[in-house]
């Protein structure tokens, strides 16, 4: 095997790559058409801190897969937790957004709560949602590890 | 041998008069040279002109090769690669940067200490947004601070 061999073996090959990666990206970009239709949806973000009274929690809600826009933020269920949370308002035009609330109320909720309700527009695939603590608290301040999930809307 | 054409007075080769007679000496009289003396000749000749061609193909093809195979490893890795980065990682990116920021906790701390007193412990270290008092004003600049977007995506 000689070299103009090996050299025309690497050229078809990298042709041939290079189709399989321009045919992935157009499978990608038909499914972006097929389901682009603009629609609304909702996250509700949930947070469980077990036995302890919730006072303040900080989550950043984002999407490990896909794309989404934010229009709007409510509170949660909890009195103490009613009001909508704190966020950037760069945020409507972002992928993601740090959610952040407290509460000096005497009554504290404890266990799982849903914590705020994210309003988002979709323009393609439904995007994997996703929540990760930044930090909580409890009543006199002290941290707590709570666990947070997110629960996608109809 | 190949016969050529031969050399006259009036050609127009550019030559100087003694190399012009010599050669027209030797295109009229003849040169003698054996047959396989000629034949080593001409297979000298292939072989070097066979390895100048041979070198010139690499010159031209290894360079181009490598490109193309580069080329393709770059578009393969930006196009496979996630823009979102490995997303089997628990915490967020941002989660390291921010722990060293504002949290929500300072303005739950600040409402709890104006919730409990009209003058908080810390003094004017509260005065967030420094207008010379501390208030709620400060506690909701903390935690519009918190929640603050750094790159603005």
């Amino acid at each position: 095997m000689n070299l103009r061999t090996v050299s025309y073996m690497m050229i078809g090959v990298a042709a041939l790559l290079s189709g399989v990666v321009a045919g992935a990206r157009g499978q990608a970009a038909n499914e972006y058409v097929d389901a682009a239709t603009t629609r609304f949806s909702w996250v509700d973000v949930y947070v469980d801190s077990g036995d302890w009274p919730l006072a303040a929690y900080q989550i950043e809600l984002g999407a490990t897969a896909g794309d989404f826009r934010i229009v709007g933020v409510e509170g949660g269920d909890d009195p103490a937790f009613a009001e909508p949370p704190f966020y950037d308002p760069a945020a409507l035009q972002a992928g993601r957004v740090i959610l952040a609330a407290y509460s000096v109320e005497d009554e504290l909720p404890t266990g799982r709560i849903r914590v705020a309700r994210v309003h988002v527009m979709l323009d393609g695939p439904t995007p994997e949602f996703a929540a990760w603590l930044d930090v909580a608290a409890t009543v006199d301040g002290g941290r707590l590890d709570v666990q947070v999930d997110v629960v996608e809307g109809d | 041998m190949r016969s050529l054409k031969p050399i006259s007075e009036d050609s127009d080769f550019d030559l100087p008069a003694g190399l012009r007679q010599a050669l027209i000496h030797i295109d009229q009289t003849g040169s003698d040279v054996p047959e396989p003396v000629d034949a080593q000749i001409r297979a000298a000749a292939r072989r070097r002109f066979e390895s100048l061609h041979q070198r010139r193909w690499l010159r031209l093809w290894v360079p181009a090769s490598a490109a193309a195979a580069a080329a393709l490893l770059l578009a393969v890795f930006t196009q496979l690669t996630p823009p979102g980065g490995d997303a089997s990682q628990p915490r967020s990116k941002f989660a390291a940067e921010r722990s060293r920021r504002v949290t929500i906790l300072d303005a739950y701390a600040l409402a709890r200490e104006l919730k409990d007193s009209d003058a908080p412990a810390g003094g004017n270290g509260w005065d967030f947004n420094a207008d010379g008092q501390v208030d709620q004003d400060d506690v909701q600049a903390l935690a519009l601070a918190a929640v603050r977007l750094e790159d603005g995506t």
